[in-house]
């Protein structure tokens, strides 16, 4: 353990970590991922450079390592995690059991195992990878802006999203189930083992590399997660996981998870816009319609784009 | 820097003023306002074309230390600034006022004079409305601050529009009577016929031909005053009146015979004046149609689609389209927009985000290097 002298030395050095300008200006959960990586990838001369004296060559390493991944972990979750479990602590989640008839939980069970749910999934590097987007989203109301009109223009995307997914739930309860699938959504990227792994631990990144394996990885995480949070359907859970997944590899009728793939594609690196410059369209449009052309490499759902293109044109977003 | 800014800031209001005082002194000579309101017009003037010679020969003498004349002359258009100032100064308000401190043409004959010298230099004086050519450069900085094509094909070509305008009428003010002096002979050589023919008339009537010429002009209005050898025979105008309000420009004396007649050519000077209006407000409108109108218009097909690509080259997290409308959907920049839009745009972004760049903003060991220096 290092002392109270110690920590303050190290935490100067994670304060600088943050201040370097290839760091500052990344929102934190792209900070830590980039300085995670740097440290992974730099484990031998970190350990040389932090013996020297204009470091700390009076401390143990480990310890070292050990207090700045846990410091570094300590600033994301300050700063992330009480916004996700305000909504958490505050929402209302009956409507998620309308995905599923046999489902009749009191809103504080949901409150109480998704709030459950969180905070042991965020303690999961893995799982805060790619919650930038998710954050975004959040924090910018997408879902409700989206949500609310595509249920108002009852066009494409909401023949998808209701009548071929088969969810007939109403907008606000939608928007609801669409922000708990973004919750869940990243826990495809914490490693679990199941019995077809072999005894190892894999998450959706190692499945996919393994063809034929992600049905089997897909019914195990669905399982876990359902064991953490039983308040939430299986097909919601399932449509969750999906949404990391490219436009080829989801069912016809997992349009949301396609949606979520393509918002969280849209947010992951996000800056609102104050204002546009004469003559350009307007951001979301502008992604859109380049994600139309990049539909392919990145697995959109085409389709889907263009009805978002269409929708976010006609309302200048 | 500042010293510079408080010179722009102030030659621009001296063009604002000086458009003010173009009109004033036109609308003074339409209206006949008072001796003293017109020679106070008539020394602002004069003020302001050594105001614009003056800039225009600092702005030559800077010009040519650092970038040669030709440069502030033809790109920067020099060569209005200087048809607005030195041959106003030297062919229309210098003399205006040489001749009003020299006391003024008092008899016909010099009136006739000055007016005769005064007939080109009238026509040249339309080239004081190119002034309003530097508002342009005003009104960019209001619309498009970035777009400094806008503001400069906008000027080109307002000032070729406003140019061709003005060659056009003085093309007219030198073959035609433009400047009044015409009609003015021809009412002075009206009126020596009228006072010769009198005496014929004076047998034919039975009376005498100051009383016949008497009774006839006193229902004239361009007869001023009227006198028979020493007699004098009416005066339309009080003395306070003619003191007031007419300068020498404002009537001709004709002496023809025994009488002697105080002719008004404020009417002529009217009609020049209103003609002069029409022209002025002809080129407001075309500078002003060119700010608004054309101003827009350009931004719209043209330099606000430049801008965006620009900065889409150029900025790494400036991902928006160029809007496109179908209707200029054959013009060269929209097909390059297009271009922009549908294959830089995705090439960019999937550079991008294959990761790229990320390895180029991570951190490298430099970085810590800097820890507790």
């Amino acid at each position: 353990m290092l002392n109270e002298t110690d920590q303050n030395k190290v935490r100067g050095f994670v304060d600088h970590l943050f201040t370097i300008p290839n760091i500052k200006n990344e929102p934190i959960l792209i900070a830590e991922s980039l300085i995670l990586n740097f440290i992974v990838q730099n484990l031998d001369q970190l350990k040389a450079t932090f013996s020297t004296p204009q470091f700390f060559p009076e401390l143990p390493w480990n310890s070292v390592l050990q207090f700045i991944l846990s410091d570094i972990y300590g600033r994301v979750e300050k700063e992330i995690s009480p916004m996700f479990m305000e909504y958490i602590n505050t929402g209302s989640f009956e409507a998620i059991n309308r995905m599923d008839e046999t489902l009749a939980f009191p809103n504080d069970f949901h409150r109480e195992k998704l709030g459950e749910f969180f905070l042991s999934a965020f303690r999961n590097k893995d799982y805060r990878y790619n919650l930038n987007s998710v954050v975004n989203i959040f924090n910018h109301g997408i879902i409700e802006k989206y949500i609310t009109e595509i249920f108002r223009r009852r066009e494409f995307l909401y023949n998808e999203i209701v009548r071929v997914q088969k969810t007939y739930i109403e907008c606000e309860d939608y928007i609801t189930v669409m922000k708990v699938m973004l919750l869940v959504k990243n826990a495809a990227y914490i490693k679990i083992s199941f019995p077809q792994a072999g005894g190892g631990r894999y998450n959706l990144n190692d499945t996919l590399r393994v063809p034929g394996r992600l049905p089997k990885f897909i019914d195990a995480a669905v399982s876990g997660i359902r064991q953490q949070a039983p308040g939430i359907p299986e097909k919601c859970v399932r449509l969750s996981l999906k949404a990391n997944l490219k436009n080829s590899m989801t069912e016809l009728e997992d349009a949301s998870s396609r949606l979520i793939y393509i918002l969280s594609a849209r947010f992951h690196n996000y800056s609102p816009v104050t204002s546009v410059d004469r003559g350009a369209e307007s951001p979301d449009k502008s992604w859109f319609s380049i994600a139309r052309k990049n539909a392919d490499h990145y697995g959109f759902d085409r389709r889907m784009l263009e009805a978002l293109y269409r929708l976010a044109g006609d309302n200048n977003w | 820097m500042k010293q510079k800014e408080f010179w722009e800031n102030f030659i621009i209001v001296a063009i604002i003023l000086v458009i003010i005082q173009t009109f004033l002194y036109e609308l003074g000579m339409y209206q006949h306002w008072s001796i003293t309101a017109r020679t106070v017009l008539i020394f602002s003037g004069l003020l302001f074309d050594i105001i614009f010679s003056v800039e225009f020969v600092v702005r030559s003498i800077i010009s040519a230390r650092k970038n040669g004349a030709s440069r502030y002359w033809l790109y920067e258009r020099g060569w209005v600034d200087f048809l607005s100032s030195l041959p106003l100064l030297l062919l229309d308000s210098g003399p205006t006022v040489y001749f009003l401190l020299a006391g003024g043409a008092e008899d016909a004959t010099q009136a006739i004079g000055v007016l005769n010298i005064l007939k080109v230099v009238k026509a040249i004086r339309v080239t004081r409305i190119l002034r309003l050519v530097r508002i342009i450069k005003i009104f960019g900085k209001v619309h498009n601050t970035e777009s400094r094509m806008a503001q400069h094909h906008t000027a080109t070509i307002a000032t070729t529009a406003v140019f061709t305008v003005i060659c056009t009428l003085m093309g007219f003010a030198l073959f035609t009577d433009s400047s009044g002096t015409g009609e003015i002979d021809r009412r002075m050589a009206y009126y020596t016929e009228f006072f010769t023919s009198v005496g014929d008339m004076k047998a034919d009537k039975g009376a005498e031909d100051w009383q016949i010429a008497g009774n006839i002009l006193r229902r004239d209005r361009n007869v001023l005053e009227l006198r028979y050898n020493e007699r004098h025979l009416f005066s339309r105008i009080s003395d306070e009146k003619l003191r007031d309000y007419y300068s020498p420009d404002d009537y001709v004396r004709i002496q023809a015979g025994s009488f002697n007649a105080m002719i008004s050519v404020v009417d002529v000077h009217q009609r020049v004046a209103l003609d002069h209006m029409k022209n002025f407000f002809i080129i407001i409108f075309i500078v002003l149609a060119f700010m608004l109108v054309y101003t827009r218009h350009f931004a719209q097909t043209i330099s606000d689609m430049i801008h965006i690509m620009n900065k889409g080259f150029r900025k790494k997290d400036y991902n928006l389209q160029v809007k496109i409308r179908d209707e200029y959907i054959d013009q060269e920049i929209f097909k390059l927009a297009g271009f922009y839009n549908n294959a830089y745009l995705p090439a960019k972004l999937k550079r991008i985000q294959s990761g790229e760049e990320k390895k180029r903003s991570g951190l490298s060991m430099k970085d810590l290097a800097d820890f507790q220096k």
